[in-house]
């Protein structure tokens, strides 16, 4: 599945069914900073994920 | 996960509840306006100035604020201020004029350029140099008073924050951390509280709500509200604190909201106990603006920076 992470402004490839609670453990990120969007709509973070999502990880920190 | 309200598809979790989309909503509403009224943020006769930015905290307490004020048919406003940081303010401004056009929202906007005769991106590094001042020093002194200043011109008689749950928990964990207690004695859901009427109490109607709800509020809204880091953050102590209770929250859920609630327990001993320092203020030598000093912390600023500040 391909992850969009906009703290960074990257995008990374995972190529493995999870939930989104392990992708976010997978990538170290602590779940209360982000939103998890798969295909458009806000999930939590005990949902599954399938190889063919497209999942973006809003960041929740303030600007400054 | 269902909603607990309804059993549609959940967005956000709490302790001990799930809500969707719509529930959500309803949670927000209820949580911002139980705040407002509780804490007597704004009353029918006030004129409210709301300090933003275009981020997902301002715009979310400016549409909350509209919400409350057109309910109760209270005078309200948006005040901007343009820092001078490129590729950060200019962008969040733009959106956030898109938004105000969009609700009629009356904003004005002022800038540190047209006030102080110089953008923050000119004077940093010669605060970082010179005076080993971080930009956000600089920054919350030169907006606080400026934010300050506008809303009163403007006949304010209330200052709207976005400040969330986070924002709190941090200020009272980094002035516990630097061990200065009476700084904590200012903060609270109402702050700026003074005899003096050249101060314009600043109200957080956002007080109990997480920055994550924040912004998931603004996404399920529609806000366009595009992700831009300061590019100041990451060398202030505010970031490290964030960072740090972040991963307390993630080990114990609720830290955050523990802290606050916490902080709220003893607010009035520490109101009581730091009363003389905050009641003593003076007023500045060569402004005549109110402070804690002789000289006030921007024309202190105003020197070291050769800054042209407009009094």
């Amino acid at each position: 599945m391909e992850v969009y992470i906009e703290k960074t402004q990257s995008t990374v490839l995972y190529e493995k069914a999870c939930t989104a609670q392990e992708l976010l453990e997978h990538l170290n990120i602590i779940p209360s900073t982000v939103l998890i969007v798969k295909n458009g709509e806000v999930i939590l973070p005990d949902e599954a994920l399938s190889e063919t999502d497209e999942v973006k990880l809003l960041s929740v920190v303030s600007g400054g | 996960m269902e909603c607990s309200k309804c059993g549609a598809k959940a967005v956000h979790q709490t302790t001990g509840q799930a809500y969707c989309k719509d529930h959500f909503f309803d949670y927000f509403e209820t949580k911002v306006f139980r705040t407002i009224k509780r804490y007597k943020l704004i009353s029918k006769e006030d004129r409210v100035c709301v300090a933003t930015s275009g981020g997902k905290d301002s715009l979310a307490v400016l549409y909350m604020t509209m919400l409350y004020c057109k309910k109760y048919d209270i005078d309200f406003f948006a005040l901007a201020i343009d820092e001078g940081i490129k590729n950060y303010r200019d962008h969040t401004l733009e959106d956030l004029q898109i938004f105000c056009d969009t609700y009629e929202i009356p904003m004005t906007v002022l800038s540190f350029k047209t006030r102080f005769g110089s953008a923050l991106d000119d004077v940093q590094e010669k605060a970082i140099k010179e005076y080993n001042k971080k930009p956000c020093t600089v920054c919350g002194i030169l907006r606080r008073s400026l934010l300050n200043k506008g809303a009163r011109e403007l006949g304010a008689t209330k200052l709207v924050t976005g400040h969330n749950l986070d924002d709190e928990a941090q200020s009272f964990f980094m002035n516990i951390l630097k061990g200065s207690m009476a700084h904590n004695a200012s903060l609270g859901p109402m702050t700026g509280l003074s005899k003096d009427s050249d101060f314009v109490p600043r109200v957080k109607p956002l007080y109990f709500i997480s920055e994550q709800e924040t912004r998931l509020f603004a996404f399920l809204k529609g806000f366009k509200v595009n992700f831009n880091e300061c590019p100041n953050i990451g060398l202030s102590f505010r970031a490290s604190v964030r960072d740090q209770l972040n991963i307390l929250e993630s080990k114990t859920p609720g830290i955050k909201h523990g802290l606050v609630n916490s902080f709220l327990q003893v607010l009035p001993e520490l109101k009581e106990k730091y009363k003389n320092e905050r009641d003593s203020f003076q007023y500045c030598e060569r402004c005549g603006e109110p402070c804690s000093g002789t000289i006030c912390n921007v024309c202190k600023l105003e020197e070291e920076l050769c800054l042209e500040v407009k009094h």
